[in-house]
């Protein structure tokens, strides 16, 4: 036959354009993916440098019988400088000092405190610690003594001398940097933690995961099983098909002119971003809620209207129940889309610099992906990596809410 | 009103009841006058008067889009539920008007059942498919009475015998035929007077074809039942009394042997004998 062999042709020519479709989408996700992670895995690692703090009871200004409290009060700031002078066997000037000084991390005086307190038998002799370096250290000893490092590190040639020296006695070792999933933001880079931002954003998802549950799955089940089909009804589906393709930012404005210029609710408060967000999902989740109930065999509602199941009897005990796998995946990808919005937070306020993990729904709050922004922006390149560790946490959370979809719609599929 | 469905010429009374052996009521169990149904302006039945005998098989044969399904939701207001479908004139249930300001269409279609074109059982298990009504209903106090129930409705409908050791498998891993009369038994569980069936065998093989029937044939000694069928022998086998619609008009109605050997109107005649259809 004469057409055959061109619609095979075709066929084939369609099946190579399919494939080097999915091969370019999955080159750029493996790009992503790529330099994403190989940015932010510094983020999980810190430096360390071991000191030698002298911990003997005249030396920190505390007597025989002191109380935790005397303990917490003592001046660890000149007992890890104390201890960092004793590094080098030099007699240092005042600015050499501070050159010292700069190579231990900014919270390094807390950090030795909090030690102490958990093992207080230390106190009365000489103890070795590992404190955290400054993020200058820190990424100079990431990226290995190579020309680029050197070039781009902020440490001063004596600097490198000192640490070229602690290396080779051992005094600084990588460990898990624990910091960055239990701290909150900071101005320190090696301080500076993405838990504040999670719980904020985690309040905010469970305030907008209630609003537009409810309101959401209420209304789109009254639009497609109660609601008579007429102009209004017509007219109101229009206006949500728009109101899910309306930039995000709006919704922040929205926010802003609403719950925060009328109703005089607190600034940067998760309650509020989580509301936001909800206005921002709703439509999304009407609009899937409405196809899954859509989907449903009208079989099934014939079924059960002709055996005297009410209107609400049919919809909630048989086709709400075979919807639910969509109304879920709906839902939790409406979630997933308000986890990564940042865009009508910022309208709130929640974009402020927040240095404590929120202890309330009106509290001032963070959300991950503000603080992917905010670190993105800031000056130090320590952040660069941060940055990226913050998307990293994010896209775990995402992969995690996507793994849930699948799992609740596998279990509700039986 | 009643009188105006006296003086309708092709429903005899009087004659259908000396000429049939079974026991048929004198009394109607449905009767419908001058029912009109348009779908969004289109007419889809025109003038029907029928009256549905008590405790009988009753079936109503016509060419696709002719009306018999149309006619036959009207019964128990299933059409309430499609967008733009009117309904004028008038049908009563034992001289309740169905379409009375006070009908509560809930209790309607408790008493009169349906079984639908294709199988549609809900996908639950077997039980859970037979028990939903009596529940829904209030109709079983105590677990025990529904078990009851559930058993008793399955028995009824033939299919007790092949479920009765998996009553939690889900309904949907049952063949076609057995969900039908899975059904049927869901149907009967709320005990109607009155059973519809849409083309109840259309989506079945012969030999689940021939157990419907006959399980319907069982059934008349206990419910009304009007049956849509496309199977002028199915309606020949099963049924009474037989309704032939055309283009939306009940063109005759009589005992099934009276429609299938000598029908008095030349449609009926063209129909069951083949030529038009």
């Amino acid at each position: 036959m004469p057409g055959v062999v061109e619609r095979h042709r075709g066929e084939e020519r369609f099946r190579r354009l399919g494939l080097a479709a999915i091969a370019v989408s999955m080159s750029f996700l493996a790009f992503f993916l790529i330099s994403i992670i190989g940015t932010g895995y510094g983020a999980f690692i810190q430096t360390a440098i071991k000191i030698d703090v002298d911990l003997t009871l005249p030396e920190i200004g505390l007597e025989e019988g002191f109380t935790s409290e005397d303990l917490a009060k003592v001046r660890y700031r000149s007992v890890v400088r104390a201890g960092m002078r004793a590094l080098v066997p030099e007699d240092l000037g005042r600015r050499e000092s501070r050159t010292l000084y700069g190579l231990m991390g900014a919270g390094a005086e807390f950090e030795l405190r909090d030690k102490v307190l958990a093992q207080p038998d230390v106190v009365g002799s000489v103890a070795s610690f590992w404190l955290t370096s400054s993020d200058d250290v820190d990424l100079y000893n990431k990226a290995g003594s190579t020309e680029a490092s050197e070039q781009q590190t902020r440490l001063t040639a004596k600097q490198i001398e000192w640490y070229s020296e602690l290396k080779a006695s051992d005094r600084i070792k990588t460990r898990f940097n624990w910091t960055f999933l239990t701290g909150a933001d900071s101005r320190d880079p090696e301080v500076a933690g993405v838990w504040g931002a999670i719980v904020g954003s985690f309040f905010a998802l469970g305030v907008c995961l209630l609003l537009s549950c409810f309101v959401g799955v209420l209304a789109a089940i009254y639009l497609e099983e109660f609601a008579a089909r007429n102009r209004w009804t017509q007219f109101l589906e229009v206006n949500i098909n728009n109101l899910a393709a309306v930039p995000s930012i709006t919704f922040g404005l929205l926010g802003l002119a609403i719950f925060l210029g009328f109703f005089g609710l607190p600034r940067s408060a998760s309650l509020v971003g989580g509301m936001v967000l909800a206005l921002m999902t709703l439509p999304t989740v009407i609009i899937s809620s409405r196809v899954a109930l859509q989907a449903v065999a009208p079989s099934i509602r014939e079924a059960a209207f002709g055996i005297g199941a009410s209107r609400v009897q049919t919809v909630f005990h048989h086709v709400v129940p075979l919807a639910m796998p969509g109304i879920l995946t709906g839902i939790i990808i409406g979630m997933a889309r308000a986890l990564g919005e940042t865009a009508p937070l910022l309208m709130i306020g929640m974009v402020a610099f927040i240095a404590d993990a929120p202890t309330g729904l009106t509290q001032p709050a963070s959300a991950l992906p503000v603080q992917v922004y905010l670190w993105a922006d800031s000056p130090e390149r320590a952040f660069a990596e941060k940055t990226a560790g913050a998307i990293l946490v994010l896209l775990v959370f995402l992969l995690l809410m996507n793994l849930m979809a699948v799992i609740l719609r596998r279990k509700f599929e039986k | 009103m009643i009188d105006k469905t006296l003086v309708q010429p092709p429903t005899v009374l009087s004659s259908s009841e000396d000429s049939t052996s079974d026991v048929i009521d004198l009394v109607p169990k449905i009767r419908a006058s001058d029912v009109n149904v348009s779908y969004s302006g289109n007419q889809a039945i025109k003038n029907v008067n029928l009256d549905i005998k008590s405790k009988a098989v009753t079936a109503l044969i016509g060419p696709s889009g002719c009306g018999k399904t149309t006619f036959l939701r009207c019964i128990n207001r299933m059409n309430d539920l499609i967008e733009g479908c009117e309904v004028t004139g008038n049908i009563t249930l034992d001289n309740e008007d169905v379409y009375g300001a006070d009908v509560d269409v809930v209790v309607l279609r408790r008493r009169i059942g349906m079984v639908f074109q294709k199988p549609n059982p809900f996908p639950k298990s077997i039980y859970e498919n037979v028990a939903y009504g009596p529940r829904i209903h209030g109709q079983a106090a105590k677990g025990d009475e529904l078990d009851e129930i559930v058993e008793r409705s399955l028995i009824r409908a033939g299919l007790w015998d092949e479920v009765k050791n998996r009553l939690e498998a889900p309904a949907t891993g049952l063949s076609g035929g057995q969900q039908q009369r899975l059904c049927i038994a869901r149907a009967i569980a709320v005990e109607p007077d009155v059973i519809l069936m849409d083309e109840p065998c259309s989506a079945l093989d012969p030999i689940a074809t021939a157990r419907i029937e006959e399980l319907i044939d069982d059934l008349r000694t206990k419910y009304t039942i009007v049956i849509v069928t496309h199977s002028m022998q199915q309606a020949a086998r099963v049924s009474q009394r037989t309704a032939f619609f055309h283009l939306g008009e009940l063109v005759e109605e009589n005992e099934a042997k009276v429609i299938f050997t000598n029908p008095s109107d030349e449609r009926t005649r063209a129909y069951v004998t083949g030529s038009i259809g």
